[in-house]
């Protein structure tokens, strides 16, 4: 059955979405313009939600923004499928929203995705990657809800380390680059594309890919439109700085979680500023992800907050550790030992040094 | 909590959503702060600030605004980041009235 509310989602054993890469890799091998609609095909059994019981049978037009809505689970354990219909069958599309309480209910993805996004990983067949325990601190005695998981989540075919919070977007770190090249107000020029693509062509962490050209465009575009032609971080990128790969992880993050998470206007002010803390929350987990993977391959095993503790373009700032404990808080994240944090401060001069 | 706005020629052509602002925390660490992003630039009072601080990020040209007072000194709240647009939008105004408040630097 399906937890009512958001605690009793992270009490419960929580299995994931295990028909969502099948899904994804149909939707990428089905042509759109020879197969236009998907039908809703739910696992119709006593387990089944009443929103997936009232979406299964429908028909949507794929393209359109309920599909990019509806293509993925709506929920922990979801089973959704799709059969796909080709052009030439007369079928139409009968689509229709939801009701809200419906989704309000049971559609955990939709109603808070950035924090169920954890949770739309790829099953393996034959078990869980994960579940959720509530545990006791034994130094404060507050419960709280972990997630363990049953495989190294670096490990997980199909997804590249340090992404694994990216899933639904197949082999890149932004979904829907090109929907956010065609929202921006201003574009980054070519040769700065062309320049920053160089940098962001040679990933300095193994297992992490090259930017793909229309990410890297997403980027500026992103960049710019935000802060205009002179956009620092952009310009950090354009000229290879020592941070270009973690500014453009971050910067990728958030994107993402705006244009294909959230579905928001982040050129609308108002939008964006509702959700910014979110989406920068999402932004710094994946960077420091990326950065505890870059620190081991290096040769130092550090917590993403010993990272973050010693981030040389974070730390000095007067709120600094109020921003950390909100990283503690969302992500459960362990406290930094201060040897940790030295090894820390190591790292950062290493890469500093090393990199372009 | 000081600060100064920064603002680049491109500005006056197209208001960015998230205007750049250096903010002075204790030991007079300067920080440049744009949306919820920190980039730390160095030690040194703010007031004493230049364009040779802002080097690292090619900036050739700018307008850097009077020290202000902030009232929120929350640089991840939204009433932070409010106070710093209306600054902002104020500021450009009247440069774009060609009375800018203060000289550009060096």
């Amino acid at each position: 059955m399906l937890p009512d509310t958001i605690e009793e989602a992270l009490r419960a054993t929580a299995s994931i979405a295990y028909t969502e890469v099948s899904n994804l890799a149909q939707d990428l091998a089905l042509p759109e313009d020879e197969y236009p609609l998907a039908q809703i095909l739910e696992v119709y059994d006593d387990a089944i939600c009443p929103l997936c019981a009232w979406l299964n049978g429908r028909i949507i037009k794929r393209g359109t923004p309920e599909w990019d809505k509806y293509r993925l689970p709506s929920h922990i354990n979801c089973r959704r499928t799709f059969a796909y219909i080709p052009a030439d069958a007369g079928e139409q599309p009968d689509f229709e929203e939801p009701p809200p309480s419906l989704l309000q209910k049971h559609g955990h993805f939709h109603v808070d995705p950035l924090k169920y996004e954890e949770l739309r990983v790829p099953a393996f067949a034959d078990r869980r990657q994960f579940v959720f325990r509530r545990v006791k601190d034994s130094e404060t005695g507050e419960w709280r809800s972990i997630l363990f998981w049953f495989t190294d989540p670096f490990t997980i075919p199909g997804l590249k380390p340090g992404t694994i919070q990216i899933p639904a977007i197949g082999a890149g770190y932004i979904g829907k680059a090109r929907a956010i090249i065609q929202r921006a107000l201003i574009k980054p020029t070519e040769e700065e594309v062309q320049r920053a693509l160089q940098v962001l062509s040679s990933p300095p962490v193994a297992g992490y890919p090259p930017f793909r050209e229309s990410e890297v465009r997403a980027i500026g575009a992103y960049r710019k439109t935000l802060s205009g032609e002179s956009d620092f971080a952009w310009k950090l990128i354009v000229e290879g700085d020592w941070s270009a790969w973690q500014i453009a992880v971050h910067e990728a993050a958030e994107i993402h979680a705006y244009e294909a998470v959230l579905g928001i206007d982040w050129t609308d002010k108002a939008q964006r500023d509702a959700v910014m803390e979110d989406a920068h929350l999402y932004a710094t987990i994946q960077e420091l992800r990326f950065l505890v993977e870059w620190a081991r391959q290096e040769g130092y095993d550090l917590p993403e907050l010993a990272i973050e503790a010693e981030n040389p373009l974070r730390k000095y700032t007067r709120q600094h550790a109020e921003w950390m404990q909100k990283l503690r808080d969302r992500y459960n994240l362990p406290e930094p030992t201060p040897a940790q944090k030295r090894m820390a401060a190591r790292f950062w001069g290493k890469i500093r040094k090393t990199t372009p | 909590m000081k600060a100064r706005l920064i603002v680049l020629p491109s500005d006056l052509d197209y208001q960015p959503i998230e205007p750049y602002v250096v903010v002075e925390s204790d030991g007079e660490h300067l920080t440049i702060v744009r949306g919820v992003d920190v980039f730390y630039l160095g030690e040194k009072p703010i007031d004493a600030l230049t364009l040779d601080d802002l080097a690292r990020f090619r900036v050739q040209s700018a307008i850097l605004s009077e020290v202000r007072e902030l009232a929120n000194n929350d640089i991840f709240s939204r009433e932070f980041r409010e106070e710093v647009w209306q600054w902002h939008a104020e500021f450009l105004r009247q440069l774009r009235e060609q009375q800018p408040p203060v000289a550009q630097p060096d």
